[in-house]
């Protein structure tokens, strides 16, 4: 194990924040992941830093920083869409896989969204969870539900998005 | 069972498509907030009202899976419980009411002690033990102008972030307010309509430190002039 601090801890750090940003963000963005992964790591020193002495970091809190400032330079770069640079935009992206492709996966997109909001409370927080990635027993700790309970929101949600899906002539 | 088969993963993809042309807005909750729910700091209302902003701004809830991929790689569970339940909250901000509002009394004898000729009021402090007490820097029992009520308390360790909650002496809630950054809330004139001038107001604040535990302040009193 690694000190907090040690090169080798932000060599470690800068490794899987890179493997997590390539495994998630948008192809347009992709381009520009070792640039966010980098000014997410040197804000993270600076905090680092500037906390030294006063506060001893658990490895829990160092990931939070490292998110928080990923997520904050990830926001920069996108409220940077309008003037992009080296063709890295999301019309960019849609040309790879074709203009209707880009269309028809948008407009599932949408419709998902659309029929997620006519679920009732807990279905819709149920099914919404599973569409991020949430596996059903994540789901039910997060939602302090049992297991049975959330497998059953699940399911019946899952069923009644696919119903409003096909109602809007939408076949994922 | 539900089938995690190859129609979930479509959803899931199409879903996580909208995030191609996704900006941020200025009302996105921060970075920390999606951890935390995570972390399972929470309450289950404020998780769920979270998932609802995921459903509609797919920045967000790409921000929720990079939360969730980052926890996986740095071994961290994606799963804990909610710290309280929003039962529970209820419970911890009631009962710090029930017990501003029984101080009711021994608090209006103090005033007339306090605002007696040539004694300064003084900033409440409710010290219990902890050097992170979260403290009143609204003098106590001062009356607060309906159109100006500013109410003010000490920090936390940096980069927290605070809840509060406003009631009437019979604890009757007028206003709350989550997910502040500054170290103070101007209660909107509006709360306070139904209320005369004179009457009395309770208010808590609950801090929400970077490490994801959480203080909660004393009951603090003042009036509405």
């Amino acid at each position: 194990m690694h000190s907090p601090g040690s090169n080798e801890h932000y060599e470690i750090m800068r490794e899987k924040l890179a493997r997590a940003l390539h495994g998630i963000c948008p192809r347009w963005l992709r381009d520009r992941a070792d640039d966010i992964v980098q000014a997410a790591m040197i804000r993270l020193m600076e905090i680092e830093t500037h906390r030294e002495g006063n506060l001893e970091f658990n490895s829990s809190y160092i990931w939070k920083a490292a998110y928080s400032a990923m997520i904050d330079e990830i926001r920069r770069v996108r409220r940077l869409q309008e003037t992009p640079l080296d063709g890295a935009t999301p019309e960019a992206a849609d040309k790879s896989r074709g203009p209707e492709g880009a269309a028809l996966s948008r407009e599932i997109g949408l419709g998902i969204q659309d029929c997620l909001m006519k679920l009732r409370d807990s279905r819709r927080t149920a099914v919404a969870l599973f569409i991020q990635g949430h596996s059903v027993p994540e789901t039910a700790r997060l939602l302090g539900w049992s297991t049975k309970k959330t497998e059953n929101l699940v399911y019946r949600g899952l069923d009644e998005l696919r119903q409003c899906l096909t109602y809007k002539g939408l076949n994922p | 069972m539900i089938p995690n088969n190859h129609h979930s993963e479509r959803l899931r993809a199409a879903f996580a498509e909208l995030a191609e042309r996704a900006i941020s807005s200025d009302q996105c909750p921060s970075p920390d907030r999606f951890w935390s729910a995570l972390d399972g700091k929470l309450t289950r209302q404020d998780l769920r009202d979270l998932v609802d902003h995921t459903i509609l701004c797919p920045a967000c809830a790409e921000s929720w899976r990079l939360a969730r991929r980052l926890r996986n790689e740095a071994g961290l569970p994606n799963e804990a419980e909610p710290a309280a339940t929003h039962m529970h909250q209820q419970l911890w901000w009631r009962w710090g009411l029930m017990a501003a509002a029984a101080t009711v009394v021994l608090v209006a004898s103090m005033t007339i002690v306090r605002f007696w000729p040539g004694h300064e009021p003084e900033v409440s402090d409710y010290r219990e033990g902890s050097a992170a007490t979260i403290r009143s820097l609204v003098p106590e029992a001062s009356s607060l102008p309906k159109n100006r009520c500013l109410l003010r308390w000490t920090s936390g360790p940096a980069d927290s972030s605070y809840s509060i909650l406003i009631a009437t002496e019979d604890l009757t809630v007028l206003a709350r307010a989550h997910d502040l950054k500054a170290t103070e809330y101007l209660v909107p004139e509006s709360a306070f309509a139904r209320l005369p001038a004179g009457a009395g107001i309770v208010w808590q604040v609950e801090a929400n430190l970077p490490d994801g535990t959480r203080i909660g302040s004393g009951a603090f009193i003042c009036y509405i002039k």
